[in-house]
């Protein structure tokens, strides 16, 4: 019983190791990671402001897609946004504000999921990396 | 003879009629391991490991739908690429809730997955915290 339960202790840490790996990632046009750093409710619930820490190559663009997903009671409130910026080479803040879709319900504090789709590109070639993270709204 | 007759018989129904195997031209095979709620409900992180004989890039692809116990339908869809070296690798996609329904909660579901090289899966599973 000891072995499974430290078998499975290795295997949840592989596991949560390989995930939270995968915000950074080597690529082609090298590499790049975002994170998001804050995401405050705004506009009572109509949006979130999300800023995140971008990190690519200098003399590369990185176009961010966000959508941020969140419960609200027993509906699902959910927006997307992006933008598009310069890289310097260091990690740059980048601020996106996330309207809600009109379909779903509005932000509420609490822990959300955050889907961050990076498209990095060069003079030769673009590279597409989507990370998925649990934030919290504020 | 009428027995041999018989026998006969039957092994040519089961061979016709039977389940076609699941992985004729599949290498890769899929071991689901859990299904956690993730955000409140608002996701759920499918946990699984690949095994692929020969090295493969490939893509994930996870669909879950629940019937609450509220009667209301939660689904939503993930996708993830993957790379399989070395022989296996273990693996987390996020299935993020449609906006249309309502959010994850504890129970039964029913998940469908496509993961490249591997035979489809279409199973019930346990959303856990």
């Amino acid at each position: 019983m000891r072995r499974f339960i430290a078998f499975l202790a290795v295997l949840a840490a592989l596991i949560t190791g390989s995930a939270l790996l995968a915000g950074g990632a080597q690529a082609d046009t090298g590499p790049s990671t975002t994170r998001i750093v804050t995401s405050d409710r705004a506009a009572q619930g109509e949006r979130v402001v999300v800023t995140l820490s971008a990190t690519c190559p200098a003399g590369a663009t990185i176009k961010v897609d966000v959508t941020v997903t969140a419960a609200n009671e027993d509906r699902i409130a959910q927006g997307s946004r992006q933008k598009k910026v310069d890289c310097t080479g260091a990690a740059q803040p980048v601020e996106l504000r996330v309207e809600r879709n009109p379909i779903g319900a509005i932000f509420i504090v609490g822990q959300a999921t955050a889907t961050t789709v990076r498209t990095v590109c060069d003079d030769t070639d673009c590279d597409v990396i989507s990370f998925d993270e649990t934030i919290r709204i504020s | 003879m009428r027995k041999i007759i018989a026998t006969a018989l039957s092994a040519v129904l089961i061979l016709a009629l039977g389940p076609a195997p699941a992985r004729a031209d599949a290498s890769t095979e899929i071991q689901l391991f859990w299904t956690t709620l993730a955000a409140r409900g608002a996701a759920v992180d499918v946990n699984f490991g690949i095994t692929c004989p020969v090295d493969v890039d490939g893509t994930a692809t996870v669909a879950i739908t629940q019937t609450r116990d509220d009667g209301l339908t939660a689904s939503g869809t993930g996708f993830d690429e993957f790379s399989c070296r070395n022989g296996s690798i273990l693996n987390i996609t996020r299935v993020t809730a449609s906006v249309l329904g309502a959010p994850f909660e504890r129970g039964s579901a029913r998940l469908t997955m496509v993961v490249t090289g591997a035979a489809p899966i279409n199973r019930n599973v346990r959303l856990t915290s």
